[in-house]
């Protein structure tokens, strides 16, 4: 799972039925430390994240599927949370 | 998913059978300010896409998952075709 901070939203009238009612969200990976890095990438959000939140992403396909309830959903990755606080010692 | 641009089609003479049928098109990655970044690929239409539009497409097993059975073999697949992307600047800034 990736660290990442929302960045933005894509709108797409004509897409995948079964995204219909789902987000889709621009996330960049970031660092501990919010550094970014590597490219951004875009992803289904379902908890309700918004621009500039930082998000845990599941980027495993199985999984994405997994957290969505439908193995048969073309999606590669999810928004699974948005991250209150990172503790590091 | 990443954002792409379609630059064209390619058009097999001798393939797997399940890639009958099929639309396969050459396409741009694109970052989030549609610039393109990494080399074309080529993903399987799903969406109708025409030249030049810019498409979100899906990577690995799952850009298939959706198709009848048996899947084609194919590990990209254009999944929405864009209207607009809004990209916030200030989210992007550095330091907290």
């Amino acid at each position: 799972m990736l660290i990442c901070k929302v960045i933005g939203n894509v709108v797409a009238t004509k897409k995948e039925p079964k995204f219909k009612g789902k987000k889709i969200l621009v996330v960049q990976p970031i660092e501990v430390d919010g550094e970014p890095y590597g490219n951004s990438f875009e992803t289904i959000d379902i908890v309700q994240a918004g621009v500039g939140d930082i998000v845990l992403v599941t980027v495993q396909g199985s999984s994405a599927r997994d957290a969505l309830g439908d193995m048969k959903m073309p999606i590669d990755s999810v928004i699974v949370g948005i991250i209150d606080e990172i503790q590091m010692d | 998913m990443i954002l792409g641009k379609i630059l064209g089609a390619v058009v097999l003479s001798k393939m797997d059978e399940k890639l009958k049928g099929k639309t396969l098109l050459i396409v741009q990655p694109l970052n989030e300010n549609e610039q393109p970044f990494g080399k074309p690929l080529i993903a399987i239409d799903m969406m109708g896409a025409g030249f030049g539009e810019t498409i979100l497409m899906v990577k690995g097993k799952e850009a298939v998952l959706r198709l009848p059975e048996p899947h084609p073999p194919i590990d990209y697949g254009v999944n929405a075709i864009v209207d607009d992307i809004f990209i916030v600047k200030e989210a992007k800034k550095r330091k907290e």
